[in-house]
């Protein structure tokens, strides 16, 4: 049974990258810090009782979840929407602006590298975004998340090989987005 | 597969920057998230085991299987009907049985058409 103080730790750990794995699925930040916060909640209540090695694959577990419970409710309501208003709640006037939550961390470097090392994080950020959503998961879940494949099946509710078709299918259309939008391997290494 | 994995890493290298980049705003309710949480822990910590686990089984299965929620749902009302509907007769037949059984006159009498008019001249 895992402790306060180990769920605290472990919550640390992951936030951040929960809130950018949720923000790239669902493209909304509120909705993603809304989501978040509610598996969160999930796992504190619901698994208090679990040791804090199983939190990782509960805690994604729970965050697939609860953000197809999003998409599910975001389907109902944009149906509603549709059908009794003409206005069109469009996602596109949704961007934000990436370059506002990139950190001032690198001051020491020169301003020209700055911006190209933030224009290279906004354009692989972007290219997650646009990645088919299994792909996605499954990138994030076995490279982001370092679980293993068979924890990464378990997850996604699929078999091991899907697992690893989706993580190559998506390595290779990052990289040719990447490419095409002029970012080789030694633009990626710096 | 290595220079797939070499090429997701320096990606994953990529991204943890962004995150550790993330705006303070965002931070700040994370932070305030994670104590909720936290708080929410210990609490569940201290429900009994047993009373506590099987509710939330019960809360977290119906929560994803929503059609047995309804099936479920729509039995417990129409057992309750029939329940409802049972008891119900049961009441008029308890009534009609104790009442023939505690009249002094045989069940036959109340069927038959001419036992007024025997009533009436027998008590002349």
């Amino acid at each position: 049974m895992a402790t306060t103080q180990e769920l605290s730790d472990f919550l640390v750990q992951v936030e951040r990258r929960a809130f950018r794995q949720v923000a790239y699925a669902v493209r909304d930040d509120h909705a993603a810090l809304d989501i978040v916060q509610d598996s969160m909640m999930k796992l504190a209540e619901k698994y208090a009782n679990k040791p804090v090695a199983e939190y990782p694959m509960l805690f994604q577990r729970i965050l697939q979840n609860t953000m197809r419970d999003y998409w599910r409710r975001q389907k109902i309501r944009n149906l509603w929407t549709t059908l009794f208003s003409s206005f069109n709640n469009d996602s596109e006037d949704d961007e934000h602006d990436v370059l506002e939550t990139l950190a001032g961390d690198n001051e020491e470097l020169e301003p020209d590298v700055r911006v190209q090392q933030s224009q290279t994080m906004a354009m692989i950020e972007k290219a997650i975004e646009q990645l088919p959503a299994r792909q996605r998961e499954a990138f994030i879940l076995r490279y982001w998340e370092d679980m293993d494949v068979a924890e990464t099946a378990a997850v996604m509710g699929c078999s091991e090989g899907s697992v690893k078709t989706h993580c190559s299918r998506a390595v290779h259309a990052l990289a040719a987005i990447l490419e095409k939008n002029g970012i080789n391997r030694q633009g990626l290494g710096r | 597969m290595n220079t797939e994995q070499d090429r997701a890493r320096e990606i994953i290298r990529l991204l943890d920057e962004s995150a550790a980049g993330t705006d303070q705003k965002i931070i700040d309710r994370l932070s305030a998230a994670r104590q909720q949480a936290v708080a929410a822990h210990t609490q569940a910590r201290l429900m009994p085991a047993s009373a506590g686990g099987l509710a939330h089984m019960i809360e977290d299965y119906f929560q994803h299987h929503r059609a047995a929620m309804i099936i479920a749902v729509t039995g417990a009302i129409f057992i309750a009907l029939l329940l409802i509907s049972q008891g119900f007769n049961s009441n008029v037949v308890q009534h009609g049985d104790a009442f023939l059984l505690g009249s002094e006159l045989p069940p036959e009498a109340y069927v038959d058409k001419g036992f007024d008019a025997w009533l009436r001249d027998s008590s002349d």
